[in-house]
């Protein structure tokens, strides 16, 4: 027993590894790591699903317009999936992290960040598949006001999106432009921030939940009282921006750790 | 943001600037929405004919669309959403001829989410006073002042990042599928002939380019109505 601490251990036993191997298993992480957001997709297009069956079984003649509005909502939920794989891709093969000159530790941590940051998809994915099936609902009431409860949709489904672009943004940074590569410092204080950036961003799940609720029952608002749509949007916005504040925080702070990190001046 | 391997190739260099692809499919479109312009308001008539009414009905839906979400005295807007609409619609949707989408570049979706940004706040201002406007961030609370001014800084930046994520994403799984599809003929057949490119990628391209590309452009036109009228009350 040379050292009883297991975490130097486990850096020693890390150590003993080539750098490229290092990063480029940190990749593998990373990538299952973003693919975790598949959750949001699946049990958001599953509920909407569920909405468009009920739609028609309801109302068989607005079997068109239904379907119509669950596949277009449905398509709008994927996309945090869709970023995920993007990102999930980039890590296995376009990974730009590998030709970088620079410390090893901290280009694994960025990897397995920026995967981890995606995690947060799951939430846009949620409830934007939420503002789906309820927008199928009302559609499948009042087929006539498809054009009016469609616009809500997306407009509420797009701004539920945000959390899951910031994800984007913050791993498109950790992998395209990260400041803290170049960095000096002690490396495990920035290995920890870019780890620390990425779990942050988990908190996007919250908001996306959260506005794909408001979008959903705006949705649903503008199907009952089409008169009062630009009200009812506007009201639902404003939640929205309000809801939208844990997530800005998480980005807030994401974007200091890699920044303007205050801890490695200490 | 360098975004190697999977970002937009330099065509050529104007002196030491480069040109990137961008930027030359950026010049097709313009090209593109020049012609049909000149050709759509060539010899007009009272009594329009097959082409006139294409047209005329492109425009009466960009009308229609910009007063039922801007109000009716913000109808002059029109001309604006009928540009972003059009120009961000065709951008998406010209990776079907095998281009590079323009969108597919950060510093043309920033640009454009920047327009809208320099909108809100001009027409803010004007709208309701500098004093008016600036209360605006002191509600509901004061204390709630910082978090109103990076709230309102974070619209432009997702809304920048939405349509590059969106486009961007369709551009790097196309190339992946190309790429893959390429190399799994060859290791079928031992000879390079890419029969499976053929077909198999189309369902993909009529999602990511047709369909995403509509609905994203469409989402960008929506979010920028509902962000300009909403500073203007």
């Amino acid at each position: 027993m040379d050292s009883t601490n297991f975490i130097m251990r486990f850096f020693e036993w890390l150590m003993t590894f080539e750098p490229k191997a290092l990063i480029l298993s940190a990749s593998a992480i990373g990538a299952g790591f973003a693919m975790i957001a598949g959750i949001g997709p699946g049990i958001g297009q599953g509920y909407a699903a569920g909405k468009g069956a009920e739609a028609v079984s309801r109302n068989q003649k607005t079997q068109r317009k239904s379907i119509f509005v669950m596949l277009l909502g449905a398509a709008v939920a994927e996309t945090s999936g869709i970023l995920a794989l993007v990102v999930a891709l980039i890590l296995i093969f376009g990974n730009p992290l590998v030709d970088i000159e620079g410390n090893t530790l901290v280009l694994m941590a960025s990897a397995i960040g920026a995967g981890i940051s995606m995690i947060a998809g799951m939430g846009p994915g949620i409830g934007q598949g939420y503002a789906a099936g309820k927008g199928t609902e009302a559609v499948g009431k009042r087929p006539i006001l498809q054009s009016q409860i469609v616009r809500t949709m997306l407009v509420g489904q797009a701004v539920a999106q945000t959390s899951g672009i910031f994800a984007l943004v913050i791993s498109l940074l950790m992998l395209f432009g990260n400041p803290l590569i170049g960095l000096e410092g002690t490396e495990i204080i920035l290995m920890a921030s870019a780890l620390g950036a990425g779990l942050a961003m988990i908190a996007g799940i919250g908001p996306g939940i959260g506005q794909g609720y408001a979008a959903g029952k705006g949705a649903e608002a503008v199907g009952k009282r089409p008169k009062f749509q630009a009200q009812i949007t506007r009201t639902m916005l404003l939640g929205q921006a309000v809801a939208q504040t844990t997530g800005i925080y998480a980005l807030v702070i994401a974007l200091v750790l890699l920044f303007a990190n205050p801890l490695l001046r200490l | 943001m360098g975004v190697e391997g999977f970002g937009p190739r330099i065509v050529f260099h104007i002196g030491s600037i480069p040109v990137t692809e961008t930027v030359t499919v950026t010049w097709l479109i313009m090209l593109v929405v020049l012609i049909f312009s000149i050709l759509a308001t060539r010899n007009l008539k009272r009594e329009p004919k097959s082409f006139q009414l294409v047209v005329e009905q492109i425009v009466d839906v960009i009308n229609g669309m910009t007063k039922q979400n801007m109000g009716e005295r913000n109808s002059g807007w029109a001309p604006f959403v009928g540009t972003l609409l059009i120009f961000i619609g065709l951008s998406n949707v010209i990776g079907l001829f095998g281009f590079r989408p323009p969108t597919a570049d950060l510093n043309t979706t920033m640009s454009l989410s920047i327009t809208t940004f320099v909108l809100t706040q001009v027409f803010g201002v004007k709208s309701k006073g500098l004093g008016g406007y600036s209360k605006g961030f002191l509600e509901p609370i004061p204390f709630l002042l910082p978090l109103n001014i990076i709230g309102e800084l974070a619209n432009p930046i997702s809304l920048g990042f939405r349509l590059f994520g969106n486009i961007v994403a369709g551009v790097i799984i196309m190339t992946l599928l190309y790429g893959a599809l390429g190399s799994f003929t060859e290791s079928l057949l031992g000879l390079a002939v890419p029969f499976l490119q053929a077909g198999v990628p189309a369902v993909l391209h009529i999602y990511f380019d047709l369909f995403a590309g509509l609905l994203q452009s469409f989402i960008f036109t929506m979010l920028t109505m509902v962000f300009v009228s909403g500073a203007m009350e």
